[in-house]
């Protein structure tokens, strides 16, 4: 409408606000709690493998895992080590057999993978993806080629910054908004509730937002690379260098010894190492390539020293990078947070759990603002009858999801075939089911009942910690680990939310409709124009 | 242009026309302007190539973002469109000039 040019720029932001909002809300409020509760992978990686202990001697980890590769996989073609700290269980290491000639390389996921524990010995440990599911699911989602999950992810952040900026030209009295909040009135609590939290953390939202965009950056913009460049690989030859690959020569010699080369490549890089990778091992070739740990600075771009793997000399070290590309790499390091200590870690999550309320609260808002000027209340348009279930189904089903999941990795038989996969399928199949019930039934019951059931399966499982493993809240908070703890005690914090939400939603009796049902006609189109303030 | 608009009543397709254009603008135009202005950026920016289309990526998405906000504060759709083609229009030429100029990494 040409009345969107003639109403002024802020009621024309209030029209985008809602509608690039609502889009790809329920898109972008999965990833955003995902993304939330992967700010605690590496604490959930450990939560989730409750048999084994934390690393407290890393040096220990680490020769025992030369001494497994060295026997399992003595002439492979390269081992991969995730080098354990003392936020691991572990450490992770994988090896990849000599291409054999003639056949193609195997894709997808790398099968020959082990978990080396605090004692250097292989674990026998349950399956499971831990937090690295809600990591990856961030932007990869499930059950789709990832290539078209990180277009969707891509289009619903850019969808969000939009709702972000024009949002914060919407709002009048920013900085009122911040300190208010009425409560028990309807529309109004939602909105406030709405601007509190979107308010508060509004430097954290913008900041997540683009640095997002930023970690997809290349994918998302395919031609930007083209103009400079002739190819994409081009682009990250100049990003990545790489030393050159090595030619086995056949002859055998011993690998040094990792523990004392990772010593020296972290004295080198400037902080803790984080991965290391041998090419050749066992051959007078080898190399030995260790990256920095991304833990250890902001810029995701890490820096990198390659060894001579039988001499231990330093043969390759990747060349300090420009001042943009290490803006970027800060951005993308930034919105991973992996540099944070405990308390910054923390907040992050806190601004992610606001985050997700500020969707969740304004894909509700869009429902309530219209109920009061349906022509029929009884018999909403399909428009507001979808919105209004699609809610039910992913603001309320995926928390469900998720406290299914976490109970399926502590039921589901340790030596079940398939178990890491089976622990997903539960978390979709409970979001499916909470799906089916949105078209089933009328959404009030259903938000009681989505909400009840994940506030008693979030709080009951640190009590079946507490007898069922040795990991208990009590152990842990005795033994001073402060991650196990926390997540028990969150779990306890985020069931009594849910059970709170619940019984109030149980309560709410929808504000009779204002006399609105005498024959005169509402402007339907002109309703929905108003602007969001 | 926003003669239109003040006419006593718009007609409910010309109001769905209007949304949509701004829509084409904001969303394929939009992007089109962005990924145009990375390109330019990466050519004409005095570093070199690595850094200047690493910085053109970073600009990119305000310039998407934007272009979207103003393709619904414009005075019409119409109006959305044109404004937003030239901007891509401007970047384009740069990029293809640079181009036939000069060579490539």
């Amino acid at each position: 409408m040409s009345e969107l040019g003639d109403k002024g720029f802020r009621q024309s932001q209030a029209f985008l606000h809602t509608w690039s909002g609502l889009l790809l809300g329920w898109v972008l409020f999965a990833v955003f709690a995902a993304g939330t509760i992967a700010f605690y992978r590496e604490g959930l990686n450990r939560w989730m493998r409750p048999e084994l202990a934390k690393v407290e001697q890393p040096e220990k980890v680490l020769a025992g895992a030369q001494r497994f590769l060295q026997e399992k996989a003595p002439d492979a073609k390269s081992w991969s080590i995730y080098l354990p700290s003392g936020s691991t269980p572990g450490a992770q290491v994988s090896w990849r057999p000599q291409p054999v000639e003639g056949e193609a390389p195997r894709r997808g996921r790398n099968r020959n993978q082990v978990m080396i524990d605090a004692n250097g010995e292989p674990a026998k440990v349950r399956e499971t993806r831990g937090g690295e599911f809600f990591y990856r699911f961030h932007f990869d989602l499930y059950y789709m080629p990832v290539i078209w999950a990180r277009w969707l992810v891509g289009v619903a952040a850019l969808l969000m910054l939009v709702a972000i900026l024009s949002g914060i030209v919407t709002h009048k009295k920013i900085f009122r908004d911040f300190f208010t909040l009425r409560r028990g009135k309807g529309q109004r609590s939602w909105l406030d509730g709405h601007n509190a939290t979107a308010v508060l953390a509004l430097p954290f939202h913008l900041m997540i937002t683009y640095t997002g965009l930023v970690t997809l950056a290349v994918m998302l913009l395919p031609w930007a690379t083209s103009a400079a460049f002739k190819d994409e690989a081009g682009y990250f030859e100049a990003l990545y260098p790489e030393p050159a690959e090595v030619e086995r020569t056949g002859r055998a010699a011993s690998l040094v010894d990792l523990t004392t080369l990772v010593r020296d490549a972290e004295q080198r890089l400037g902080g803790k190492a984080g991965y290391l990778e041998v090419s050749e091992p066992g051959d007078a070739a080898a190399r030995v390539g260790v990256i920095r740990s991304g833990a250890s600075m902001l810029s995701s771009r890490t820096p990198r020293i390659s060894y001579d793997g039988t001499t231990g000399k330093p043969v390759w070290a990747s060349p300090e990078a420009g001042p943009a590309v290490v803006t970027a790499g800060s951005m993308i390091g930034l919105h991973a947070g992996r540099y944070s200590s405990d308390w910054l870690r923390f907040l992050y999550f806190l601004c992610g759990v606001a985050g997700s309320v500020m969707v969740a609260s304004g894909m509700v808002l869009w429902t309530v603002k219209r109920r009061e000027k349906l022509h029929d209340p009884a018999r909403p348009h399909f428009g507001f009858k979808l919105v209004e279930r699609l809610n039910v189904a992913a603001i309320g089903g995926f928390p469900l999801g998720v406290a299914v999941m976490l109970w399926a990795n502590r039921l589901l038989p340790v030596e079940m075939a398939g178990r890491a996969a089976w622990e997903v399928h539960c978390l979709f199949l409970a979001w499916g089911a909470a799906l089916m019930l949105g078209i089933v039934r009328k959404p009030q019951p259903n938000w009681v009942a989505l909400l009840g059931l994940t506030g008693v399966l979030l709080a009951a499982l640190p009590v079946y910690n507490l007898f069922a493993t040795e990991r208990g809240l009590f152990a842990s908070l005795w033994s001073g680990d402060g991650v196990l703890a926390g997540i028990d005690i969150a779990l306890l914090v985020f069931g009594a939310a849910f059970l709170a939400l619940a019984r109030r939603v149980a309560r709410h009796k929808p504000a009779a409709p204002r006399v609105r049902r005498r024959a005169a006609p509402v402007q339907p189109v002109a309703a929905q124009m108003e602007p969001a303030e | 242009m926003s003669g239109r608009g003040n006419a006593a009543a718009v007609s409910p397709w010309r109001k769905r026309g209007d949304i949509a254009l701004r829509i084409l603008a904001a969303l394929p135009l939009g992007y089109a302007v962005a990924t145009f202005w990375a390109m330019a950026l990466s050519r004409i920016l005095p570093m070199n190539p690595a850094e200047a289309t690493t910085t053109g990526m970073l600009v990119a998405f305000v310039i998407c973002a934007v272009s979207a906000m103003w393709a619904f504060a414009a005075k019409s759709g119409w109006r959305a469109i044109w404004v937003l083609a030239a901007a891509g229009g401007v970047a384009a030429a740069i990029t293809w000039i640079s181009m036939r100029m000069g060579g490539m990494a």
